[in-house]
């Protein structure tokens, strides 16, 4: 039984189109990718470097475990200093401007990156590759949170599209109203979720081709993985909810929530305006922030929170208690609703 | 199953769309619900159906109130199409396949060959007629025991019209009930067993076809000029109703129907006959007042 194929059928189509664009994307970053894959390795700079007949290297042991290997070529006029630890590694290299330009495939990209620079007749170059420390497990997330809110917006209004010619189908199934809604708003919130996971894994695919990520589950990881998988289901739910008695479809009431979402924030920071009428759109646009999921996911740690009611901290709970606010609230209409 | 709806009525604020109907649909009729435009029919199936909450009155279902679970034994057809335009037919019947447990894909099957739909196609690209075939589809295919079919054979052509009207036929030789209401009253005459009629919102008459239809005859005359006089004929107390069209005057009488066929040869008439009312005459004596008394005839 899936008296809810409906709802199946659109959100996989919305999937559909993530998917589309995502894989658009991943083509430009491999496209780019080869693009770049062009000269040779850090590692293969630093063994020619060596391996030159006239160059003297000298090789250290450093504190920590590491290793640092001074290369000297008075003929070539080159001197690098390369230090190695663990997995890291650093290259720093002087040579005169009139040697041919190494092409590596260290672009600043990820946790890899390169940096040329002339200084009169001498060109210096630092390549570094430094796991272990750019990606962070929550900031990933976050990431996603764009790919959220375009699915949520697509899906949003799954009972306002309902009303709009269909109750006939939708209630004349063998579920309660109830049961109905709720599992329509579960498919949708699978699939914002989704989604995002579906994004995540493009971003990490796209990433693995540039360089092997090292991803740190940061202190804050939980409560912004929670914050970004909460926020685009809670913005979602807010928009089913004021559309869910509508008796037409709810493309009015997206539109004009996300004119509401994108003014108040800003609205909001006006706070030392004299004029009373400004004073009175800031207190309006702060109210509405409260009850606005997207000011959670964007502007959580902003002043106007921090400010007004010391949300920030605790976004996601407040992110979450919308949601289920906005789930109810939709419901409940539903059931008032007539054919 | 059989239906029992019990002193219905339905308001919008001061409205009253559905007033105090009051009908009985035996188990395994064939109930045809006619009405002019606004006269209540499609709210009633609403308010039977739940899909409109009732201000009061009831609708059991053999005896009990509609629960979720009897959908899997209802079908409806709505007067609209409600179908999705973004979905094709093979996504319809997908639909119903995995929401109600007696759907039966090879019967949607032999009805999609009975009515030409091609699966594939989007119903936006569907005319009226074939929307309101695939609606007919997926009603039958669920192998229902109660069938509500709100004009269901709108905007299809005649041939397809008599196919559905030949799966109602077959529905009721089968023991389904079925209620269905159509503007045209000789769909409903060649399948209802039972009708009700309504007029602004009230049931202006109901009963078993052939009851009503006992009885009463139409005695009708030509006249040599539209300008006879009739008399004293249509004032009779026997004579239901007078319609003039021309030369020709039709009485409803319930009795005495050779008396008054000798009276209008006496005005003058060139030609009458005796003949059996049909649907359409009953229907038109329930809701047409203009023509119910004779006096407004005598004065035109």
């Amino acid at each position: 039984m899936m008296p809810n194929f409906v709802e199946y059928l659109r959100a996989t189509r919305a999937l559909r189109i993530v998917a589309i664009i995502l894989g658009v994307l991943l083509l430009l970053g491999l496209g780019l990718r080869l693009y770049f894959w062009k000269g040779t390795t850090p590692e293969a700079v630093v063994s020619e470097l060596e391996h030159s007949p006239t160059a003297h290297v000298t090789r250290t042991q450093l504190p920590g475990g590491g290793t640092r290997t001074v290369i000297d070529d008075p003929k070539l006029h080159r001197h690098a200093v390369v230090v190695t630890s663990g997995p890291s590694f650093t290259l720093s290299l002087a040579e005169p401007r009139s040697s041919p330009e190494r092409q590596t495939n260290g672009v600043i990209m990820g946790n890899r990156s390169e940096t040329r620079a002339v200084r009169g007749d001498t060109r210096y170059t630092e390549l570094s590759y430094r796991p272990g420390t750019d990606m962070l497990w929550g900031a990933l997330f976050l990431v996603t949170v764009p790919i959220g809110l375009l699915v949520a917006t697509i899906l949003a209004g799954p009972l306002a599209k309902e009303n709009d010619g269909h109750l006939e189908l939708a209630w004349t199934k063998p579920v309660s109203r109830d049961l109905y809604s709720l599992a329509a708003i579960a498919i949708d919130g699978a699939a914002i979720v989704a989604a995002q996971v579906l994004t995540l894994v493009v971003i990490l695919a796209a990433t693995v081709v540039w360089a092997i990520p090292a991803i740190v589950f940061e202190p804050e990881a939980p409560a912004r993985i929670a914050l970004a998988l909460i926020g685009p289901f809670a913005w979602y739910a807010c928009l089913t909810a004021c559309s869910a008695s509508l008796r037409r479809g709810p493309g009015a009431v997206i539109g004009v929530g996300w004119v509401v979402a994108i003014i108040t924030p800003w609205v909001a920071e006006v706070t030392h305006a004299a004029d009373p009428l400004i004073r009175g759109l800031h207190a309006l646009a702060a109210a509405v922030m409260y009850v606005d999921p997207i000011a959670y996911v964007w502007f959580a740690k902003s002043d106007v929170f921090a400010k007004l009611a010391g949300f920030g901290p605790n976004a996601v709970g407040a992110v979450a208690a919308l949601a289920v606010i906005y789930v109810a609230l939709a419901v409940l209409q539903w059931r008032r609703v007539e054919a | 199953m059989s239906i029992s709806i019990e002193h219905l009525t339905k308001r919008y604020g001061r409205f009253t769309a559905v007033d105090d109907v009051s009908i009985e649909v035996p188990n395994g009729s064939v109930f045809g619900l006619l009405g002019p435009n606004g006269a209540g029919k499609t709210t009633t199936f609403k308010c039977m159906l739940g899909l409109a909450a009732p201000t009061s009155g009831t609708t059991r279902f053999d005896g009990a109130p509609l629960t979720r679970e009897a959908f899997q034994r209802i079908a409806y057809v709505a007067e609209r199409s409600t179908l999705y335009e973004w979905m094709s037919v093979r996504e319809h019947l997908e639909m119903q396949r995995r929401t109600f447990a007696r759907f039966d894909a090879k019967r949607a099957g032999e009805l999609m060959a009975l009515f030409a739909l091609d699966p594939r196609k989007r119903v936006r690209s569907l005319s009226k007629g074939m929307r309101t075939a695939l609606s007919v589809v997926l009603a039958f295919a669920n192998e229902p025991d109660i069938m509500i079919l709100d004009e269901p054979t709108s905007g299809l052509d005649p041939l397809n019209q008599r196919a559905v009207l030949k799966l109602i036929i077959d529905a009721a030789a089968r023991g389904k009930t079925i209620v269905f209401s159509s503007h045209q009253i000789g769909q409903v005459e060649r399948t209802a067993d039972h009708i009700a009629v309504l007029k602004s919102g009230k049931v202006v008459l109901a009963g078993a076809v052939d009851d009503l239809k006992a009885g009463s005859k139409i005695v009708e005359g030509v006249f040599p000029s539209e300008s006879v006089a009739l008399n004293g004929v249509a004032t009779d107390a026997r004579v239901s109703r007078v319609e003039r069209t021309g030369r020709i005057v039709r009485l409803t009488v319930s009795g005495g129907g050779d008396e008054l066929a000798q009276r209008l040869t006496a005005l003058g008439a060139q030609g009458v006959r005796i003949v059996d009312l049909n649907l359409e005459d009953i229907f038109l004596n329930a809701v047409d007042p203009s023509l119910q008394t004779a006096d407004v005839v005598e004065r035109a």
